[in-house]
């Protein structure tokens, strides 16, 4: 497994972890009423905040501890580091696959909007439809490399 | 010549060299220059295209 394949892991693994506890923590709020206050939508705005900030500290840990795993378990001292022309490419139509994703979380919530849903519903939305994206491309990445399509 | 010394020699990683002669992926012109010079062989002699 090269460096760029154990990264897109790395970023599954970092992105469910995020995903799963700041987003129930944000569905929970939403849920109970929490940001329907007149600062409702500054309150979504911090947790927004720290979920992005929290979403990288994550990442980095998991993707150190992922690394140091790796080298561990199959016993590789020293793992290639190498990034070349393929993974850029693979990164490359990955990035295009969650630009879709994305504008699809957006019309969707453009369209959710347009039938009366609250401001805060159609932001989670498009929150949600970021996070899609970021797997739809991390889990690409990941066919790409271990189907070799 | 090894698919990981041949890796090495162009600076890409093994699976890349893989993917290329498994007919999975085109390299660029640098990178088929640079697999041809290894070889020391013009480059129609190590890829041929097949559209």
């Amino acid at each position: 497994m090269e460096h760029e394949e154990r990264n897109a892991w790395a970023a599954i693994i970092a992105g469910m972890i995020t995903f799963i506890y700041f987003g129930s923590t944000i569905w929970t709020a939403t849920a109970s009423g929490g940001y329907g206050g007149v600062d409702g939508l500054s309150l979504w705005a911090w947790d927004v905040v720290w979920l992005i900030g929290g979403g990288i500290v994550v990442t980095i840990v998991v993707m150190i501890a992922f690394q140091i795993l790796y080298a561990i378990v199959t016993n590789t001292p020293k793992p290639s580091f190498i990034t070349d022309e393929r993974d850029v490419t693979i990164s490359r139509r990955g990035a295009q696959i969650t630009l879709v994703v994305c504008s699809g979380g957006f019309i969707l919530t453009v369209i959710l909007l347009a039938m009366g849903w609250s401001a805060i519903a159609g932001l989670n939305c498009v929150l949600v439809g970021m996070a899609m994206g970021a797997f739809a491309s991390d889990f690409y990445r990941i066919a790409v490399y271990r189907l070799g399509l | 010549m090894t698919q990981k010394a041949l890796a090495e020699h162009v600076g890409v990683t093994r699976q890349t060299i893989i993917a290329i002669e498994g007919a999975k992926y085109s390299p660029t012109l640098e990178l088929a220059f640079q697999i041809a010079a290894v070889f020391d062989k013009p480059l129609g002699d190590v890829f041929t295209y097949d559209p």
